[in-house]
């Protein structure tokens, strides 16, 4: 990841990917009734911990507060609700309930995996350069989004064009579309010729640097991961 | 874009693969706010037409750099991938897969050049979107049971009067709406900025 450090003592990305998918698969099942259950708050705790391995303080205590608030009123409020009023407020929580752990998860994901790594555990796994190009460069390619669209927002606020894209919404989607997608597709181009220039395009499978093995710690964070999802899912009515 | 891209190439190459990842982070991110409406119920109706009108810009971009067959069904397979994985459930997967190869079909029949063919394929694939909601309607009773015991007979009365079956059709209309909105306003942008800066 551009200018970012490495984190040390990750998961092996195949594993990481593994604890994504099995929560959001289980957290947004349908036929989840909502309310307290203790695998739905075993999954944040997964999610913060996935988040505080990525030393990702910051999004650890949003996070922890957003989801504490959420099942606090859930617990509280809730019950007593009635009516469309009820029904939004239930909207609201259940949002944050199920939803955001499989979010912080998938952030922690991609600000502490190596794109290189990730490529070099997609291809031992064998997967074909059609699926593990586009995913990398997508990995890649979301928090320079975030940083082009933070300087965006700067020089419309210089401008004094900030706020005011209630009256014209489709010129306000504009100034912020056309200078994000210049810049990205921009840097989309240079990212290819450097890609080919390292002889991406070679048929011959690639060598990585980055040793990368499903270890046992992978093996028992999946599993764990695994067992918790089947726990919540046998815990909900299809 | 070189010329050497612009003529119309038989295989998906590293380069095709590189702006597919591109141009599809930029769709989730275009997306993915009116998405977040998929969870709320009732402002989820206007979903479809927000993502249309909200992707046309980064569609209509990504379209003039598809020379290939594949490129649209495989950006449908990944923004159905990401759906899932944010939490959007298993038909918006199924749907944008489904959608995403019966766009690239027309597209392709318009030679990937063809503004009518483009237009068409941007809203085959904004399809996908109409999956969050499609239970009311196709799957409705149990839906509405399932409903009843989550939000309770308030909340489900209100919304069953609110979604009578003409209303699958007027969220279709607005989707479409959206999607002339979407188009047009990406081909205006083309035309007015990328054309002129060299990157379309």
């Amino acid at each position: 990841m551009l200018g970012q450090p490495l984190r040390p003592g990750g998961l092996d990305p195949r594993a990481k990917l593994l604890i994504l998918l099995c929560t959001s698969i289980a957290l947004v099942a349908p036929g989840d009734a909502g309310g307290f259950s203790w695998s739905r708050t075993a999954f944040a705790v997964v999610a913060a911990a996935m988040l505080l391995g990525g030393r990702l303080h910051a999004a650890l205590a949003g996070f922890g507060l957003l989801y504490t608030a959420a099942a606090v009123l859930d617990a509280s409020v809730l019950p007593e609700a009635t009516g469309i009023a009820g029904a939004l407020l239930a909207a609201g929580t259940g949002l944050v309930l199920r939803v955001l752990p499989g979010l912080a998860i998938a952030f922690a994901v991609v600000r502490t995996t190596e794109v290189s790594a990730f490529i070099a555990a997609l291809q031992a796994s064998r997967a074909p350069k059609l699926l593990t190009i586009p995913i990398a460069v997508m990995l890649r390619f979301f928090p320079t989004i975030a940083e082009e669209h933070a300087q965006i927002r700067a020089a419309l606020r210089l401008r004094g064009l900030s706020g005011r894209g209630w009256r014209h919404p489709l010129r306000a989607l504009q100034w912020r579309f056309v200078p994000l997608l210049v810049a990205t597709t921009r840097i989309g181009d240079d990212l290819a010729n450097a890609a080919l220039c390292r002889g991406l395009e070679s048929p011959t499978p690639r060598t990585s640097l980055r040793r990368v093995r499903f270890g046992p710690w992978d093996l028992a964070a999946a599993a764990g991961t695994l067992a918790l999802a089947g726990w919540h899912l046998a815990g909900t009515p299809a | 874009m070189t010329a050497a891209a612009d003529q119309q190439t038989a295989r998906i190459g590293v380069r095709d693969l590189i702006t597919l990842g591109v141009f599809t982070a930029l769709y989730v991110v275009a997306a993915f706010i009116p998405g977040m409406l998929g969870f709320v119920p009732i402002l989820l109706v206007a979903m479809p037409f927000l993502i249309a009108v909200l992707t046309g810009i980064p569609f209509m971009l990504f379209a003039t750099r598809v020379h290939t067959f594949g490129l649209v069904s495989l950006m449908g397979v990944f923004v159905g991938l990401v759906m899932f994985l944010i939490g959007e459930g298993w038909p918006s997967l199924v749907l944008s897969v489904v959608f995403g190869v019966i766009a690239d079909l027309i597209m392709r029949a318009g030679g990937y050049r063809s503004w009518p063919a483009t237009l068409a394929g941007f809203g085959v694939f904004t399809a996908w979107s109409m999956a969050t909601m499609l239970p009311i309607w196709v799957a409705r009773d149990s839906f509405l049971a399932n409903q009843r015991a989550k939000m309770g007979d308030d909340y489900v009365d209100r919304l069953a009067e609110l979604t009578p079956s003409w209303a699958f059709w007027a969220v279709l209309a607005s989707m479409v709406v959206g999607v002339l909105i979407g188009g047009a306003l990406g081909r205006a942008t083309l035309r007015k900025h990328f054309v002129r800066a060299g990157i379309a």
